[in-house]
């Protein structure tokens, strides 16, 4: 396994200059600020943003994208991260449902979504959890029948982020038998998140918040033309579908604007262990910004770095983790949701938030697994 | 030793053909045996630096000007880390990132045979009195010293440790310059003067590293240094000392990587409970997370290499030492977890890397040392700077 590293061209520099001064204008002093993976759901400031060109940005020109590579939609994605812009409500499609729409798509599906995504107006969940179906995905029991050209959906998903802010979801089912091999017989199907028969209950999170939701289809009617690749392809496309969830930025970022602030309120004290400590915080950040930015400089030279992603998300996510606890320990502040003071209000929201980044999009022990495999081979 | 596949390496842009050429030496002449060998006798692999010599190799990225084999620093740097995949037993970090670049940038021609550097600024002091520089003074922890044919050091010029501000020395009035042997009559940058000592003449008290590599006491009572310049653009006390980390740095990713290997390995041929340990998640888990700091230190190592190569040194080598110097903690202790007892043994070739990552994580400043220096930069940037600084253009 090996991450060349990377340096950006000119044209990838100044598309950076480029978001970091619309974010300076748009944000002002909040930017940078706050915690979470993606930033909040506002779909205005998503319109804003694809009126730019930078939703979709990796989607061809003739389906209404940027048609620009995975590095260029790094830039623009490490730039929204670390200024925490509010791109929650198309964070999912841009980054893993467009691509999943393109590689495995009808020309009809491609046509249909993608304009509407690189536009700001189409934002999509994922349907993979279920109750039953955690780590082990491939043991969904939600089922799809034949019902004439279409399919009747039955089941239940779980932990659906956005679900009841979004409009679509890509469902994992299941479309024939297992028959001894599990990989078989799952499909995936785009679901409108508003059909009849769907019913989307929220799950309330620890801290109070609303972001999960179960969703329970009731003999749910999916069109025909709402399958997305082949029949009894869905285990090859949702495994490629992970590699794009877990090689971003995203997974070292999300406690970044804690960090951020850590710096402006103790980075004037007279204190070693404080310097160290933002010393060695500011290496491991830009280490990880190398290695994911190898990963997607590898993903447009035509590789499937799907096991680097794996390293670099378990890398990153308990990098994010440690870098809160270490903010915390030299803070010496109690966590104040109600504090008035930025770090201790930042601790507040991060730490709620921890132990979800080592979960969502493949836990730590499933993705060293990985790793391990690719590493063993 | 064997197994050398050059997947494990490429990533800097270097001539595959360089690699295989060193890799082929180090598979001869840098076996585990030779390796002991060195380290029961003066620590030095002579056979081993004979044959890179002859090759070449010991004056890659050494201007042919000054009598190296050209090439770039990501070609010494190759080298270098290929060297520390095998232990090898020779000067050749010092030689072709440290002594030898630095004397190619003041101009003067360097020496033949193994070098080494006093890896502290002003450790010595050098006085002019006319016609040349006489140096004094003791400085401990040089690599490699007793079998170096010449040191080189950044002497603190006028007899002052580590003075600042550029002054004249030695009352000397005419304008620095590079020029030939002992001809330089102005300290450079911070009253620092670039010499070359020859070893003959100095006093050396043998001493070792973890490692038992040489790491020797060097007295200096009043030796004519053979050539002498002011401290050369890049090589300021500051340059000085981040070029010995950055080759440090290499050395761990080396050393890292070999390690990975031999650890992979012995997950896969050791037998407990009728499997390989591999196959027990709990092991892999450990190979994963070793495998993260192999890559974390390559990535940091290899960008200190890039950002040097291009003249920015200053960021991407503190944030280099203080990567791999983490990754040699973490990553020593996996190996050794995964190897258990054989790997405590002295018989094992594991300890031929890990002690020397323990010596090398310390060694031109450890990650606290890189850390609170490179903090209160970030600090004094402000959070303003932050990201602009984390995500600075390589
Ligand atoms: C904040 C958040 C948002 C999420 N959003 C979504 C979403 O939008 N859509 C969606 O589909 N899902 C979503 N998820 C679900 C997420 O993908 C799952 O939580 C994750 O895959 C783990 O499944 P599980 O929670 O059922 O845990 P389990 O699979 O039950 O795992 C429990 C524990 O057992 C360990 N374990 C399980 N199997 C193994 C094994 N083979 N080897 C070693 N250890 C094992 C796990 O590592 C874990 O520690 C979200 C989760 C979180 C926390």
């Amino acid at each position: 396994m090996r991450f060349p590293p990377t340096t950006l061209t000119p044209a990838e520099l100044e598309l950076r200059e480029e978001v970091r001064a619309f974010l300076a204008a748009e944000l002002g002093d909040q930017a940078g600020r706050g915690v979470g993976v993606a930033g909040p759901h506002n779909p205005e400031f998503s319109r804003k943003l694809a009126k730019k060109g930078w939703v979709g940005l990796s989607i061809p020109k003739e389906y209404g994208g940027g048609g620009r590579t995975a590095v260029e939609r790094f830039v623009v994605v490490e730039e929204l991260l670390a200024a925490r812009a509010p791109v929650g409500a198309h964070w999912v499609a841009d980054r893993q449902s467009a691509p999943a729409i393109l590689k495995f798509g009808t020309e009809e599906q491609r046509r249909r979504f993608l304009p509407a995504i690189a536009a700001g107006e189409c934002f999509f969940a994922i349907g993979m959890s279920e109750p039953d179906a955690g780590s082990d995905l491939a043991s969904v029991r939600t089922q799809a029948v034949r019902d004439g050209d279409g399919w009747r959906l039955s089941g239940t998903k779980v932990w659906t982020s956005g679900a009841h802010l979004n409009h679509f979801f890509a469902v994992l089912c299941r479309t024939s038998p297992a028959d001894g091999d599990r990989h078989q017989g799952l499909s995936q199907l785009l679901v409108d998140l508003h059909s009849p028969g769907l019913s989307i209950n929220p799950i309330i999170t620890l801290d109070g918040g609303h972001s999960f939701n179960e969703i329970v289809f009731d003999d749910v009617y999916v069109p025909g033309e709402m399958l997305l690749g082949a029949e009894g392809q869905g285990w090859r496309q949702v495994t490629s579908e992970l590699a794009y969830e877990r090689s971003g930025p995203d997974r070292f970022l999300s406690t970044f604007g804690l960090f951020r602030t850590f710096v402006e309120v103790c980075g004037g004290r007279e204190s070693d262990s404080v310097k160290a400590a933002i010393g060695r915080i500011t290496a491991r950040y830009r280490t990880l910004h190398g290695l994911t930015l190898s990963v997607a400089r590898m993903i447009d030279q035509g590789g499937a770095p799907a096991a680097e992603a794996a390293l670099a998300k378990d890398l990153g996510t308990n990098f994010e983790k440690e870098v809160a606890e270490v903010v915390r320990e030299l803070a010496g502040l109690p966590p104040d949701p109600d504090a008035t003071d930025p770090l201790g209000a930042a601790l507040a929201a991060a730490i709620p938030m921890l132990p979800s980044i080592t979960i969502r999009g493949g836990t730590t022990e499933i993705l060293r697994s990985v790793a391990a495999r690719e590493l063993t081979r | 030793m064997t197994d050398t596949a050059n997947t494990h390496s490429g990533a800097l842009g270097v001539d595959p053909m360089l690699t295989d050429a060193v890799n082929q030496i180090l598979g001869d002449l840098a076996t585990s045996e030779a390796v002991r060998e060195a380290e029961a006798g003066d620590g030095f692999g002579r056979p081993l630096w004979d044959a890179l010599a002859e090759s070449g190799l010991t004056g890659v990225g050494i201007d042919e000007e000054a009598g190296g084999s050209g090439g770039t620093i990501a070609d010494a740097a190759e080298l270098v880390l290929q060297a520390a995949r095998y232990a090898a037993p020779v000067p050749l970090a010092e030689t072709v990132l440290l002594a030898g670049p630095a004397l190619a940038a003041a101009g003067l021609a360097v020496p033949e045979g193994p070098l080494t550097v006093v890896s502290e600024p002003g450790a010595l002091r050098a006085t002019h009195d006319g016609d040349g520089w006489t140096v004094t003074g003791e400085a401990a922890f040089v690599p490699y010293a007793r079998i170096a044919g010449h040191i080189v050091a950044l002497a603190a010029a006028g007899g002052a440790k580590a003075a600042g501000g550029a002054k004249a020395a030695g009352g000397a009035t005419a304008a620095g310059g590079a020029t030939a042997a002992g001809g330089a009559t102005a300290a450079g940058a911070g009253g620092l003067v670039l010499v070359v000592l020859p070893a003959v003449e100095l006093t050396i008290t043998p001493g070792s590293n973890f490692a038992g590599e040489p790491r020797d006491t060097v007295t200096a009572g009043g030796v004519r240094a053979t050539a002498a310049a002011p401290a050369p653009e890049g090589w300021d006390a500051k340059g000085w000392r981040l070029r010995g980390a950055l080759a440090r740095s290499v050395q761990l990713a080396g050393a890292l990587d070999r390690v990975l290997e031999m650890t992979v390995t012995h997950a896969k041929t050791r037998v407990q409970f009728g499997k390989p340990i591999v196959r027990f998640q709990a092991v892999g888990q450990l190979v994963a997370q070793l495998g993260e700091q192999v890559a974390a230190a390559r990535m940091a190592a290899e960008t200190g290499v890039l950002a040097t190569a291009a003249g920015r040194p200053d960021e991407d080598v503190p944030i280099a030492k203080i990567i791999t110097a983490e990754a040699a903690t973490k990553g020593s202790a996996i190996a050794h977890q995964v190897h258990a007892a054989m790997g405590m043994t002295r018989e094992h070739d594991l300890q031929l890397f890990t002690r020397r990552m323990w010596s090398w994580r310390e060694e031109s400043g450890g990650e606290t040392v890189w850390a609170t220096e490179f903090g209160s930069l970030v600090a004094e940037a402000g959070p303003g700077e932050l990201w602009p600084l984390i995500s600075a253009a390589r």
